[in-house]
């Protein structure tokens, strides 16, 4: 059970200067908590305190103190102080003796709760600022990062491809360079179906041919009778000394132009202006 | 009064540097944290590899007068299995009569650096519009057919081709 103790008028004027401002008048009372936690035993206090307050709480400010250390299965002592809500000012410290041993509470005026108040809702205010702040910029800053990572991920593939291209192009420059170390320059199955398209173009009406030689690019026509088989036609003919057979001439036939050759059968070859 | 202002004032100039201080440590984890992750080393490689590639096709300006396929990418007795086929297959199709054909991967020489090379021979017979319609056709095809000898010789009403001829593999392709 509590046991709340009557009130009690601390004395505060004693060895008050006379010009100084009254001190406000103090109340105290002591109250005992039966066993508990120490929560609890607050608490309760607080509770008897409240109930037991000499005025109507809207007009007190009150504090409970604890006044023996707290011990398991025991009740604690605690003090109640009263003082009327307008003498404690900005600041209040009461001290007194309560059961013989000195006990000091602290008021601090609405006032100054309000500014205390305020100052920590200016504080939870900027943490709350500078917390959204770091997570806004920790956002962008891995958005960029994503973006960066992207663009240099389409670049290194771009420059991959593009080194591709340019091994293509140097194998295939090789490639060409040794066909034509080869010899292979003008001898691929258009070049050899070019000559015989200008044979047929360039055959005269009265030629009768037996024989078309090809032998790497070089044209040798068996013909029958005196007469050229050909009409020159860019080619030039030359007829061998001697007769092959009886009526029948070996005839040489020069190249054709090189434009001839690559265009006469559309042959698709490589204009290869690749670069920079 | 005063004491108490001026150190008010210093703890206030604490605080700014502290203040300073984090926003600069920030903005520095914050650079890091936007750039990707051995940013420095993958931008000089792009670049270098830009170069290089921009090199070599400065030095490829050339004319080259081959077909962009002219040289097969498979072993060369592959391609010479493959030219068989092709000839069959025109040969085939046109209704020409072949013979005697021949085709084999020749072995590489101690120059074969770049080609290797797979030589051919047949025979057909047949009209003159069969044999320039087979001819086309494996014109056509790939890698390009080079031609060493051709003996076009004209009968009654047909003719007789005997032909040699190669293609050419890249030598980094063996089997």
């Amino acid at each position: 059970m509590m046991e709340p103790a009557p009130l009690r008028l601390i004395n505060t004027e004693d060895g008050a200067a006379a010009s100084e401002p009254p001190e406000p008048k103090v109340f105290t009372r002591t109250i005992s908590a039966p066993p508990g936690a120490p929560w609890e035993q607050r608490k309760a206090a607080t509770l008897e305190a409240r109930i037991g307050a000499p005025l109507p709480l809207r007009e007190l400010e009150f504090q409970v103190v604890r006044m023996d250390r707290w011990r398991p299965g025991q009740a604690s002592k605690f003090a109640a102080f009263y003082v009327r809500t307008r003498d404690v000012g900005r600041r209040f410290s009461a001290e007194a003796i309560v059961d013989g041993q000195p006990v000091e509470a602290v008021f601090v005026g609405r006032g100054e709760r309000a500014s205390a108040a305020r100052k920590t809702a200016i504080f939870a205010a900027a943490a709350v600022g500078g917390l959204a702040l770091g997570a806004i910029s920790l956002t962008v800053a891995l958005s960029a990062r994503h973006g960066a990572e992207a663009q240099l991920e389409e670049l290194e593939r771009l420059v991959r491809q593009k080194a591709a291209l340019a091994r293509a192009a140097e194998a295939e420059r090789r490639e060409a360079k040794a066909l034509d170390q080869a010899g292979m320059a003008g001898r691929s199955l258009y070049g050899y179906l070019t000559d015989l398209d200008w044979a047929s173009a360039a055959k005269t009406p009265t030629a009768r041919i037996d024989a078309i030689h090809w032998d790497r690019g070089a044209i040798a026509v068996e013909a029958r009778g005196d007469d050229p088989p050909f009409a020159e036609q860019g080619r030039h003919l030359t007829r061998m000394d001697k007769p092959l057979r009886p009526h029948v001439w070996l005839w040489g036939v020069g190249p054709g132009s090189p434009q001839a050759a690559s265009t006469a059968l559309n042959a698709p070859t490589v204009s290869d202006s690749r670069g920079g | 009064m005063a004491a108490n202002g001026s150190v008010n004032v210093a703890r206030g100039g604490f605080l700014a540097g502290i203040a300073v201080i984090l926003g600069v440590a920030s903005f520095v984890a914050l650079v890091q944290l936007a750039t990707p992750a051995n940013f420095s080393e993958r931008r000089d490689k792009i670049g270098a590899e830009i170069e290089s590639a921009r090199e070599r096709l400065r030095s490829g300006r050339t004319t080259i007068h081959y077909a962009r396929s002219a040289v097969c990418n498979i072993p060369a007795q592959v391609a010479a299995d493959d030219l068989r086929d092709r000839v069959k297959s025109a040969a085939a199709t046109s209704g020409l009569s072949i013979s005697g054909i021949v085709a084999t991967a020749s072995p590489p020489g101690e120059d074969a650096q770049i080609l290797n090379t797979a030589t051919f021979q047949f025979e057909a017979n047949g009209r003159l519009d069969q044999v320039i319609s087979v001819l086309r056709t494996l014109a056509e095809g790939t890698p390009t057919i080079f031609v060493d000898t051709a003996d076009l010789q004209s009968h009654v009403t047909d003719v007789n081709l005997k032909l040699t001829g190669r293609v050419f593999c890249a030598v980094h392709v063996q089997s």
